[in-house]
């Protein structure tokens, strides 16, 4: 098929979308309309998905809901809060989508309608799709810190989607003096990027060590152990002794409620006060997911290992920080891995193919400092109750200077290389 | 020049010097067959688009500061060869040790194939 004659089929099926199609059925897909296929949410993995599905099958007709214009990444958002990075090369655009044929609406999506095979906009306007991918990302679940609100966030920032808040959580660090305490909680598992909340103390402490010397960093956290905890605490006492205090949950760390204009917490440890405080709220999946009922009780979608077809609606795939993929974590490389396998198992689905059991893998650096990095991988199959982890691992606990700065490099080469695949 | 010698020492950048020293009799026999025996199960295309997906996230042309080196259309023999020695532990590295223990030979050869084929 040459590209024009490809382009005139498209319109030409653009013409039929006017006609209420509730419900396309499977011999109208046989009889050759082209099918469709709705993603809600433009994050790493709803990105990623909605162009490898293009890939696959260019006949197959892909809209993107989006409400944003543009996607501040969370990962590299760290280096911002210290100085390190302009927030600017952290934001991308959906062009790039929209060239490879990619119909982006920019809407808030209320609800999937899994019943009525539709995607409902806050303004009632209804997308029919043959399948769905849900790539919703977080919520944060502000009921769950007495005290705490989205206007408290404006004092108290979450800074856990990157954008305005990284901007006002870099201000008030900016703003502090020196010997000022910088208090960051951690919510309990599970939530987005477990790594992120140490490689963030790591990152503040690079900027404080070198610019306010006598501050402090306290970690007040909702569990007993974290990700590349040795790995972490080795580099802190390397990099930043006497600087970063964590507090686990058995010692009293975790957060119950705050006070937003006294900039206190209070835990079973006491009285906590920070001269700036970063509060990572406890989260659940995207509110469309839940408000579409993919959620189960702890508020996230499970999902089928194979196809990422969400256990609760049939013909919507979930993918991304919103699902319930465990040992996997909710990270841009998962998700990114699970838009490839959700992308081919859609394609598959829709033209009548078994989708085939997956390898799915997961690479998360955390950078220590600037030339510091560490890793954790690991690589799943699909196994009786859900996702198996194959193998995993974190780097080596002695190793040379000059490994923890080619991790570092590569951290960077990934980031390039994991926003070009979704956005360049 | 790029590349700079702790690199070059690290080994991880796939590149010639590193494999020149892996005599072809170090590698597993099967791994030297342009094709899969016949009893192999075939790996599927679905697997190997995914995983070379996932390699491409650092290895792809965007790689700068020599790190991580560029994959698309490289020798995939090199290629199968170097990421086998990673994962026997006959290559050191930082983390393609770890990750090349999640894929058996017939998985890396064909994802090998693929990376050589992309342009």
């Amino acid at each position: 098929m040459t590209q024009i004659s490809r382009r005139r089929a498209l319109q030409f099926s653009a013409g039929a979308l006017a006609v209420p199609l509730a419900g396309i059925s499977a011999p109208a897909l046989a009889a050759g309309a082209a099918p469709r296929v709705v993603v809600v949410g433009g994050g790493f993995g709803g990105a990623t998905a909605a162009r490898l599905i293009r890939r696959l099958d260019p006949a197959i007709r892909v809209t993107l809901v989006e409400r944003a214009r543009t996607y501040t990444t969370c990962p590299m958002s760290n280096l911002v809060l210290a100085g390190a990075r302009p927030l600017e090369e952290n934001v991308f655009t959906y062009k790039a989508l929209e060239k490879e044929g990619i119909k982006v609406v920019r809407a808030e999506a209320a609800a999937v309608d899994a019943g009525a095979r539709a995607v409902v906009l806050a303004d009632g306007t209804k997308l029919p799709f043959d399948r769905a991918i849900l790539a919703p990302g977080i919520d944060f679940r502000y009921d769950a810190v007495q005290g705490f609100s989205e206007a408290a966030a404006e004092r108290m920032p979450h800074a856990w989607k990157a954008g305005a808040q990284t901007t006002l959580l870099r201000r008030q660090l900016e703003a502090m003096d020196d010997g000022g305490t910088v208090v960051i909680s951690v919510p309990g598992n599970p939530y987005r990027c477990p790594p992120g909340p140490y490689e963030r103390a790591s990152l503040i402490a690079h900027y404080l060590a070198a610019r306010k010397p006598r501050s402090k960093i306290l970690i007040l956290d909702g569990k007993d152990n974290f990700s590349k905890q040795t790995l972490f605490e080795n580099a802190w006492a390397a990099r930043y002794p006497n600087m970063i205090q964590w507090i686990s949950k058995t010692d009293g760390g975790a957060v119950t409620s705050v006070d937003p204009k006294a900039l206190t917490a209070e835990t079973d440890f006491g009285t906590m006060r920070g001269d700036v405080f970063n509060l990572i709220p406890p989260q659940t999946a995207g509110r469309v997911a839940v408000a579409s009922g993919a959620t189960d009780k702890g508020g996230w979608c499970p999902v089928d290992p194979v196809t990422f077809e969400s256990r609760l609606l049939p013909g919507v795939h979930v993918i991304g920080d919103a699902t319930v993929a465990a040992p996997m974590p909710k990270s841009a490389t998962a998700a990114t891995s699970q838009a490839h396998i959700a992308a081919q198992a859609v394609v598959d689905l829709l033209r009548g193919r078994t989708p085939p059991t997956p390898i799915l893998a997961n690479t998360c650096y955390s950078l220590a400092a600037p030339d510091y990095g560490i890793s954790v991988t690991g690589v799943y199959a699909p196994g009786a109750e859900g996702l198996k982890e194959t193998t995993s691992g974190v780097s080596a606990v002695q190793a040379r200077d000059e490994d923890r700065a080619l991790e570092a490099a590569y951290c960077h080469t990934w980031f390039a290389g994991i926003t070009k695949l979704a956005f360049a | 020049m790029r590349i700079g010698p702790a690199i070059l020492m690290s080994a991880l950048l796939l590149a010639a010097p590193a494999l020149a020293d892996q005599p072809p009799a170090a590698a597993p026999g099967p791994a030297q067959a342009a094709v899969a025996p016949p009893e192999a199960p075939a790996v599927p295309e679905t697997v190997v688009r995914a995983t070379a997906g996932y390699c491409l996230l650092c290895h792809g042309p965007s790689g700068r500061d020599g790190a991580a080196s560029p994959l698309a259309g490289r020798d995939p023999a090199a290629i199968a060869a170097a990421v086998a020695a990673f994962r026997d532990g006959r290559q050191h590295g930082t983390i393609m040790p770890r990750i090349a223990k999640g894929f058996d030979d017939a998985t890396i050869r064909a994802v090998a194939a693929h990376l050589a084929r992309t342009p």
